[in-house]
C-alpha cells in the first residue's frame, strides 16, 4: 500500500494536528466532515434508529481517543472508515442481530403481485427497507464492500485501502456480493 | 474473470483493456450472462437508500469527551487560571526588564547586556520542571534542563532554540525564545544547558508550543 504522507491535503493536515492538540474547533470539524459517512455505514449494520444514533457516538469517541496516534500514513477518512467498520465487525461479534431475515419478507418465493396498488411513500419505504435488508443479509465482508462501493462512492482503490486488501479482491467480493443480491431480490424484480 | 466483469461494470478496468474485453463478451455467452446478472445486482446497489443522522448530535459527544480521559484534551489550563498566570507572567517580565534597566543605567551604558540573573536568591525563584511536565505547570518562572537541537534567528532578531530531553530524539520539546532587548549568547547545538525564564504556551492554529519565553539565563552544564 502506498503511503499517503506526502499527498496529504494540508488543510486537513492542520485541522488533525489542531484536533490531536486537543482544539474542540477542530474536533467539530472533523465530526462534521465525517459524520454522515459513518452514520451511512453504520446504518447498514444495525436495524434500530437509536442503536444507529449509539453507534455513531461510540465510532467518534473512538476515533478522538485514537487521533494522538494518527501518523498520516493514510488518508483521514479511509482511517475512519476503517474504525467505523471495525466497531460494526465487533458489535456483530458480541451479540447477534435481531433482523428479519428477507425470506420472510420475500416469503416462499413465488412472483409477488406487482399490479397491487400501494401509496409512492409506503412504496418507497418498502423498497429501501427490502434492499437495506438484502445488504444487511450479506456476510459482513460483502456487505463492507457494497456498502463503501454503492453508498460511499469509493474507488476500487480507495476500498482496498479502507480493508487493507488488494483491489482485486475488492472487485472479487463485489461480484459475490452482487450475485448474491440479484438472486434473493430476483422475486421482486419488477417493484425494486 | 469475474473480477474484469466487475471492474467492467463499475468502470474500474484500465481503458486500453476495455476493447479486448467487449470483443470478449460478443463471443462468450456465459460472461454475457453473469454481466447480465451483476448488472442487475449493481443496478439494485445503486438504489440504497444514503439515510442522514436525525439531529445534531455534536453536544452530546462533547459533554462525553469531556469526561473521557483518554480523548485528547486541550492542553491548556482552565481559562481564569490561563487568564492568571498569564497576567502573573507579564508582570513579572515587566518587573524583571524594569529592574535590568535600572541596572543599567545605574552603571552608565546606555544598552542592556545582559538580563542575566547571576544573583542565586533569585535563582530560588525559579521553579524547576522537566521539559515533559512543562505543560503542567503553572508557575510563571521556571528553570528546566535539556540539550539544545536547533537554532534560529528570527527576522525580528529574535534568537529562538530547542529544547529536548534526548538529543536522539525530537520529543518532548519546548521552544526557548531570547527576545530583545535581553541580550545573551545563544547556547551551542548538541550542548547541555539549564534554562530559566517565563512558562508560557503558543497556541496557534498550526501548532501548541510550551515555551520559556523569555529566557532569563542560561547555565551551560554539558558542551
Amino acid at each position: 500500500m502506498n503511503s499517503q504522507k506526502d499527498h496529504f491535503p494540508s488543510d486537513e493536515r492542520t485541522l488533525v494536528t489542531s484536533a490531536q492538540g486537543g482544539d474542540r474547533a477542530a474536533l467539530r470539524e472533523i465530526y462534521d466532515r465525517h459524520r454522515d459517512s459513518v452514520h451511512r455505514v453504520i446504518f447498514y449494520w444495525l436495524n434500530e434508529p437509536l442503536l444507529v444514533e449509539d453507534m455513531l457516538q461510540t465510532v467518534f469517541l473512538k476515533i478522538y481517543r485514537a487521533l494522538p496516534r494518527f501518523r498520516f500514513e493514510a488518508a483521514l477518512s479511509t482511517w475512519i472508515y476503517r474504525i467505523a467498520l471495525n466497531e460494526c465487525l465487533n458489535h456483530n461479534q458480541r451479540r447477534r442481530m435481531d433482523q428479519v431475515p428477507l425470506d420472510a419478507i420475500l416469503g416462499g418465493g413465488e412472483e409477488l403481485d406487482s399490479t397491487e396498488s400501494i401509496d409512492d411513500q409506503h412504496a418507497r419505504r418498502e423498497v429501501s427497507r427490502i434492499l437495506q435488508q438484502a445488504v444487511m443479509d450479506l456476510p459482513p465482508r460483502l456487505r463492507a464492500v457494497v456498502v463503501l462501493k454503492y453508498v460511499e462512492g469509493l474507488s476500487y482503490d480507495e476500498i482496498a485501502r479502507v480493508l487493507e486488501c488488494a483491489p482485486g479482491t475488492v472487485a472479487s467480493r463485489l461480484s459475490r456480493a452482487l450475485s448474491r443480491m440479484e438472486e434473493q431480490l430476483r422475486p421482486l424484480k419488477n417493484l425494486l | 474473470m469475474r473480477r474484469n466483469l466487475m471492474r467492467y461494470l463499475d468502470g474500474e478496468m484500465e481503458p486500453e483493456s476495455v476493447i479486448s474485453f467487449e470483443n470478449h463478451l460478443l463471443d462468450c455467452g456465459w460472461c454475457r450472462a453473469t454481466c447480465a446478472r451483476l448488472r442487475e445486482g449493481q443496478r439494485l446497489a445503486r438504489q440504497l437508500p444514503s439515510p442522514r443522522p436525525a439531529r445534531d448530535r455534536w453536544d452530546e459527544l462533547e459533554a462525553a469527551l469531556e469526561h473521557d480521559p483518554s480523548s485528547p484534551a486541550p492542553h491548556q489550563p482552565a481559562k481564569s487560571a490561563l487568564r492568571r498566570h498569564w497576567a502573573m507572567a507579564t508582570m513579572s517580565v515587566i518587573a524583571l526588564l524594569m529592574a535590568a534597566l535600572l541596572i543599567t543605567s545605574n552603571r552608565g551604558s546606555s544598552e542592556i547586556q545582559t538580563a542575566n540573573v547571576t544573583d542565586e536568591a533569585d535563582l530560588e525563584k525559579f521553579q524547576a520542571v522537566s521539559i515533559l511536565d512543562l505543560p503542567r505547570n503553572t508557575m510563571p518562572h521556571v528553570v528546566t534542563e535539556g540539550y539544545v537541537s536547533e537554532l534560529r534567528l528570527d527576522p525580528d532578531g529574535d534568537m529562538t532554540f530547542r529544547l529536548v530531553e534526548d538529543i536522539n530524539q525530537p520529543d518532548p520539546f519546548i521552544v526557548c525564545e531570547i527576545i530583545k532587548p535581553i541580550s545573551i549568547p545563544p547556547p551551542a547545538i548538541g550542548s547541555r544547558v539549564r534554562v530559566y525564564g517565563v512558562s508560557r504556551y503558543d497556541g496557534q492554529p498550526d501548532r501548541q508550543w510550551y515555551e520559556v519565553h523569555p529566557v532569563l539565563n542560561i547555565e551551560v552544564v554539558r558542551r
